[in-house]
């Protein structure tokens, strides 16, 4: 397989492949389904079943264990025994279970709700056949992308259907509170991580030598979310990599022969958590997990979320991936196997395949009308400062971006008439966008005044009543528009570059390479951008905006902006608010970051920042207020090089290089100020439609 | 196995050898006797250097000679000329593009394998089940079958690039010696698949130019000195069995190549029976060798698979590893000094000491130089008396993990048997289909062993495995050891299985052999390869190698393909692993060659060996076939190392067969 090749084609999928899982339960008895006999595919076909007994049994045994332990009673002054109890009650933490009498019953009451809430399940029927063929014989993680807690169980009720062993799935201890729930997890074959652990080495030894066993000796895929949480913006996010070296380090070190890593992507028409994601955005922390907290969640169970697209990727062989990049393994043929540690280029290694993974995901998402509806009236509002559209302008437009979005490479779930696409997708999201009767569309004041917010728990900065009434929906929306961006982004970047060339408007392909390196180093987090993949995608966007005349070629061999001003418009205004946001972080960093400052508080006060720009009318719109836009936007500097990193103890510190920061300023600056399209607006104009009382 | 006795005409006694005009009575006692009977020591009269330089090779005549070595401290002795089995025209007994004897091979009678001659036990027996699992395992069609080209004509050999005046000064040097093309061809390779392959299907890109037999040291040393003189390249060649491209001609190689054919040094120069060592010439082969010493009551206990055919200074030169080397040691133990001829000298220790701490030892710079240094002449070596019983033994186990586990524990303990190998599942199958038809009586015992293992223990026909096992020593020693091993498999689950199974198969290992002749003709292209392994990785190590090499054929649409190994030696820290792969290449696309697929595919095994943590070789060498590692797994300062020692020893590059490391003439 050729893995760079693979990483910036944008073929058309077929679409057709796809199958409505739920079609068959609508006309079936749920029980005798649920109930059948169940044969799934094992990753090793041979080998027994994995037994949660004989995992912890092995971890137990393991010699890096004996010596970590050695280790530590030495140090700690404490007996080995005490360290061994110590042990056991971590794996019990730790342990999964297999209880496939509670997978069927759990799966008996999700069919129910699936098909009470979604009108489709969507599940890649021929990938799925492709996966079980090349079941058998090899050890198999399930890398899934992750925007919702339905994501643990749609995996495992996919898994179901198509009789494949239920996952070994990586969850955080956080579930293990919830009561019934943690056990309900444990028991269809969760395992509980804890959040940070590195400094605690009997964990580390024990969680690692957990993962080993199941990945070595394990018949069921190993799930985990390489995101490492669910994104609550709903665009990738960078991946994390620790349990993917650890899942990694028995082939690394010749113990297996290979691991394919399966890229998934679940792609919801509308997402269960959205108004408490946009919430946790601005900083107003999710509730904790609790099973009272999910019974009220019950609640959303009436409304309706439409279709849930699930595809499996291509399977990527690591051994072959290694290969491709010309990385020669063989490293560790010295010393025993549990004293071998992942070497540096081992590690880079695998974060670019982390990013590889991540990017497949995005290839797998499946876009719906409303994510395209999101586009268009976010940029609506960007140009006109309100979303008043008609609605049949609306379709015409959902119709237009739909062929240009398919040419960047996404797929879009529209099929036959796109005015009844559009139409029906408002009904699902009711809730954010209200179709008035005179056939305008207007947003829905989605948080009211007065709704209580305990401010003593606030992430970030105390945002005004007002603010908060108007950036809730605003962030819903931008929700929606954001699984676009990892079609749109390099295109966009290149075009706001071109938009900012001097009067002559053109320029070399090299200048413009260089100039496209500046934006995507600043937003290299933001969108999930990897070094090894600069160039290919650069020229993949060359070629996209050529064919949609955004580009052209001058007579002089130079690159020049073409013709097609309203794609252009919209695709400087999808970039727009990051560099607001960015822009009000580079300015509170130089600010305050003279000495080494704590994130908590670069943090709110660049959201403070932002909110006082966006009530000047200096940015424009709510999305910059996101804090994890913020954050991602301090990884970006710091890899940049304009500010510096400090560790110390558990706390994080920011100090800034004035120097660098001040260059990334002046380029913000400069690509804020659109050319011939400023905003009318200012985004306190924008009058929502208050019909429902708004809960949290 | 060997029935070379039986064509000899039996030499007359050894004579005494003469020395000064003094005549010395022969010291050798019953044991000389015992071996001139028997089979193979011939009189000999005059001393080598007088004997005959025949310029055009003729069949070697029944030689006799008696000589005296010319060492300085050595003292006058007996030297005996032993009648080599294998002749100096050596396609008079070898098949000139397969292995082994030419009266020896697998053949299709009707529909059915069967395997010619009477030199092994399966000898003339049709064998139904391995027809049986050739066609449903390989896919063999008795009716596609792929004959080899016939034998070249003279005119079809490349001219021999070489200079009459070299020729003549060999000649003076009476140093017999040949240019004709087919002795240039047998000795242009060894038993690669690669070298297979083109001498039944094409032609050698370069073969050596002139093929010389030296007789004695003092020959190789005026070769040597000569090809200096001349710039003339020397390759040298022992027995040809070299499965790593060792002594193919290099391609670029301009200057002429001289096979130096070391087959007729074959000499015992003497045997010193108060220190059980001997002192043989480096051409004799082991079969000879062995025969002659067992004549005497002596082993040298070095049993390489090619031992048949491969020579003394073959194994020097590759770091060979014997069967059974738990009682008697591979060649680096069983090695005690060694004359070596380089163009800048001859080395050697002047001590024939057990051990001693005297700086680097030598002796490992010729183990394993693999002819890119010099030539080996003589070697003194260990002997011992012969084992009064010796007994073959058999151990079944559910699975393979059990069985290297069990091996562990039996090499963690030191109990080691003179032998102990573990075959995998797929090769105790195919072990199986080469038994003959039973008779009535033999099926009734078939089935109830087979019932035995599988019903009553349980064992899984598709997993289970069987190690063999050698003992030798005295009688009760072999019982009480036998019952300690027996002990350890039963904790792994093993059962003992009996003599015959383990007896065919050590049997099997000189079989094996032939089969991919067979193969060839029905289009699977086959070869063995090994490597060396750590305990904690070797279960492993097998998983990964046969994963690797099941993907990758399914990635290029084989659908017959074999992929075995076996454990064949265990040691304190490690075992050595030995592979068999084959596949049919019919359902190949038409564009691709079978051969570079196949070397395509032994070059992903070996990278999968070493990121498996196997090493590049255990016993084969490295060769040409593997040099690509070479560096790899010594380190950029250890080839600078050997690149100084070469420079040193060989500073015009006359050994530039170009093992081990590529070094272009200009770099020297």
């Amino acid at each position: 397989m050729d893995y760079d090749k693979a990483i910036s084609s944008s073929h058309q999928r077929n679409m057709n492949s796809f199958r409505d899982i739920l079609e068959e339960r609508r006309h079936t008895s749920d029980v005798l389904w649920i109930t059948r006999d169940w044969e799934p595919s094992r990753t090793v076909a041979n080998a027994q079943a994995t037994n949660p007994l004989t995992v912890r049994k092995a971890v137990l045994n393991s010699v890096r264990l004996k010596d970590t332990i050695a280790q530590l009673s030495q140090e700690r002054g404490v007996t080995p025994e005490a360290l061994y109890k110590e042990v056991e009650e971590q794996l019990t933490e730790i342990s999964h279970n297999r209880q496939i009498s509670i997978v069927r019953w759990i799966g008996l009451f999700v069919t129910k709700v699936l098909k009470k809430t979604c009108s489709n399940l969507m599940v890649n029927e021929e990938a799925i056949a492709k996966l079980k063929g090349t079941m058998g014989n090899t050890p198999i993680i399930f890398a899934p992308s992750h925007r919702s807690y339905a994501d643990f169980i749609l995996m495992a009720y996919v898994c179901f259907h198509y009789c494949i062993e239920i996952p070994c799935v990586a969850a955080g201890v956080d579930f293990m509170a919830m009561w019934l729930m943690g056990h309900l997890l444990r028991d269809c074959c969760a395992f509980f991580m804890r959040r940070q652990f590195s400094g605690d080495k009997l964990y580390y030894t024990v969680f690692s030598e957990y993962v080993r066993t199941l990945i070595c000796h394990g018949t069921a895929p190993v799930e985990f979310f390489i995101e490492g949480t669910r994104s609550r913006s709903c665009k990738s996010l960078v991946p994390k990599f620790g349990f993917l070296s650890m899942a990694l380090e028995p082939f690394l070190t010749g113990q297996i022969p290979d691991v394919l890593i399966v890229p998934i992507n679940i792609s919801y028409d509308r997402i269960l958590e959205e108004k408490l994601f946009s919430y946790e955005l601005l900083g107003v922390p999710k509730p904790k997990e609790s099973t009272s907290g999910l019974i009220k969640a019950l609640n959303v169970l009436d409304e309706k979320y439409g279709k849930i697209h699930v595809d499996f990727g291509e399977p990527i062989s690591v051994r072959d991936f290694l290969d491709s990049h010309l990385f020669e393994r063989s490293k560790h043929s010295l010393g025993p196997i549990h004293l071998q540690t992942l070497s540096d280029q081992e590690m880079a290694m695998i974060r670019v395949l982390s990013h590889y993974i991540v990017t497949s995901q995005q290839q797998l998402s499946v876009l719906s009308p409303f994510h395209l509806i999101a586009v268009i009236l976010n940029n609506y509002l960007m140009t006109n400062g309100t979303v008043d559209m008609q609605f049949s302008d609306l379709v015409r437009e959902v119709a237009w971006f739909r062929s240009v979005i398919e040419m960047f490479g996404a797929s879009v779930d529209i099929t036959g008439d796109v005015e009844k696409s559009v139409r029906d997708s408002l009904l699902v999201h009711r809730s954010l966008v209200t179709l008035l009767p005179d056939g305008t569309l207007q947003l829905k004041a989605v948080h009211s005044l007065g709704t209580k917010i305990d401010t003593t728990r606030l992430k970030g900065h105390c945002l005004l009543e007002n603010t908060m009434c108007r950036a809730v929906p605003l962030l819903m929306l931008q929700h929606y528009v954001n699984p676009t961006l990892h079609f749109l982004a390099n295109p966009a970047m290149v075009t706001t570059v071109m938009q900012h060339l001097g009067p002559c408007g053109e320029i070399s392909r090299d200048d413009l390479f260089a100039r496209y390196q500046t934006v995507r180093g600043i937003l290299s987090h933001e969108f999930v951008l990897h070094k090894t993949w600069e160039e290919k995608e650069f020229e993949e966007a060359l070629r996209v905006l050529d064919l949609v005349n955004i580009i052209e070629n001058t007579a002089s061999g130079l690159l020049s902006l073409g013709n097609h001003r309203k794609l252009q418009i919209l695709l400087c205004n999808v970039l727009h608010p990051f560099f607001g946001g960015y822009l009000s972080l580079a300015q509170t960093l130089a600010q305050v970051c003279g000495e080494a400052r704590p994130e908590r508080l670069v943090l709110c006060e660049a959201q403070r920042r932002v909110e006082m720009s966006l009530l000047s009318g200096e940015i424009s719109h709510a999305a910059a207020l996101s804090l994890d836009g913020l954050a991602c936007g301090l990884q970006a500097l710091v890899s940049i090089g304009a500010i510096h990193r400090i560790r110390r103890g558990e706390e994080t510190l920011y100090v800034a290089n004035l120097k660098e920061l001040q260059v990334v300023t002046q380029h913000l600056e400069t690509f804020i100020t659109l050319h011939g399209m400023d905003h009318k607006w200012s985004w306190q104009q924008l009058e929502l439609h208050q019909s429902l009382p708004a809960k949290l | 196995m060997s029935d070379a006795g039986r064509r000899d005409s039996g030499g007359p006694q050894e004579e005494a050898a003469q020395d000064n005009g003094a005549v010395m009575k022969s010291t050798a006692s019953d044991g000389a006797e015992k071996m001139a009977c028997s089979q193979d020591v011939s009189a000999a009269t005059p001393p080598c250097n007088a004997a005959a330089a025949a310029v055009q090779p003729q069949p070697q005549p029944q030689q006799l000679a008696v000589g005296t070595i010319d060492r300085p401290s050595a003292q006058r002795r007996i030297v005996k000329n032993v009648q080599s089995v294998i002749p100096r025209n050596r396609l008079e007994l070898l098949k000139w593009n397969g292995w082994g004897y030419k009266d020896s091979m697998f053949e299709l009678k009707g529909d059915l394998l069967c395997f010619t001659g009477k030199r092994y036990p399966i000898g003339n027996q049709t064998l139904p089940y391995f027809t049986e699992w050739a066609i449903n395992k390989l896919g063999i069609d008795v009716n596609r079958r792929n004959r080899a080209q016939p034998l070249p004509k003279p005119a079809d050999f490349p001219k021999p690039r070489v200079e009459t005046a070299f020729l003549s000064e060999l000649k003076g040097h009476r140093i017999a010696h040949s240019v004709s093309g087919l002795d240039r061809l047998v000795r242009a390779h060894g038993h690669t698949l690669h070298d297979m392959f083109v001498l039944r299907e094409g032609a050698f890109d370069r073969i050596p130019d002139v093929v010389a037999w030296p007789e004695c040291h003092d020959d190789v040393v005026k070769i040597v000195e000569l090809a200096a003189k001349f710039n003339v390249v020397v390759i040298p060649f022992g027995g040809g069995t070299s499965v790593s491209g060792a002594v193919s001609c290099p391609t670029k190689e301009h200057r002429t190549i001289l096979s130096l054919d070391t087959s007729q040094m074959n000499r015992i120069l003497w045997i010193d029976h108060g220190n059980l060592v001997a002192c043989c010439e480096s051409g004799i082969v082991g079969q000879d060798l062995e025969r002659a010493l067992q004549a005497q009551g002596y082993t040298t206990g070095h049993e390489p698979d090619s031992y048949e055919f491969s020579s003394l200074g073959g194994w020097v030169a590759t770091r060979a590893s014997g069967m059974k080397k738990n009682t008697y040691g591979n060649i680096e133990e069983l090695l005690v000094s060694v004359r070596f001829v380089t163009p800048t000298g001859v080395l050697e220790k002047r001590t024939q000491v057990p051990r001693m701490s005297c700086g680097p030892d030598f002796n490992h710079i010729v183990l394993g130089s693999e002819g890119t240094l010099g030539v080996i002449t003589e070697a003194t070596i260990k002997i011992r008396p012969l084992p009064p019983c010796k007994k073959y033994g058999s151990i079944v186990f559910p699975d393979f993990e059990s069985g290297v586990k069990c091996l562990r524990e039996i090499a963690r303990q030191r109990l080691q048997p003179s032998s102990i190998r573990l075959m995998d599942n797929e090769q105790f199958k195919f072990g199986q289909t080469l038994r003959p038809t039973p008779g009535y009586l033999g099926l009734i015992f078939d089935g109830l062993k087979r019932m035995y293992i599988t019903k009553i223990k349980g064992f899984n026909i598709d997993s289970m495995c069987v190690a063999t096992l050698v003992f030798e020593g005295e009688k009760k020693d072999i019982e009480y050891h036998e019952k300690k091993i027996n002990a350890i498999a039963a904790n792994f689950n093993g059962i003992p299985a009996g003599e015959t199974n383990g007896e065919r198969g050590y049997m099997l290992t000189f079989v094996i052999a032939y089969i991919r002749d067979l193969a060839l003709e029905f289009n699977v292209v086959a070869e063995s390869f090994e490597t060396s392994v750590p305990w904690d990785r070797t279960i492993t190590l097998c998983k990964n190698v046969k994963h690797r090499i099941g993907e990758e054929c399914k990635s290029l649409g084989i659908e017959h393909y074999f992929i075995s190994c076996r454990v064949t030696q265990t040691y304190d820290v490690g075992s050595c692993v030995y592979f068999y792969f084959g596949f049919n290449w019919t359902t190949l696309p038409e564009t691709s060659d079978p051969l570079s697929v196949y070397e395509r595919l032994e070059e992903m095994a070996r990278d999968e060996i070493l990121a498996s943590g196997g090493s590049l070789s255990h016993h084969h060498g490295v060769g040409k076939l593997r040099a690509k590692w070479f560096c790899g797994q010594v380190s950029p300062l250890g080839v600078q190392l050997y690149s100084a020692t070469k420079r040193q020893l060989d500073p015009k590059n006359i050994f530039a067969c170009g093992n081990l490391v590529h070094i272009p003439s200009s770099s020297l």
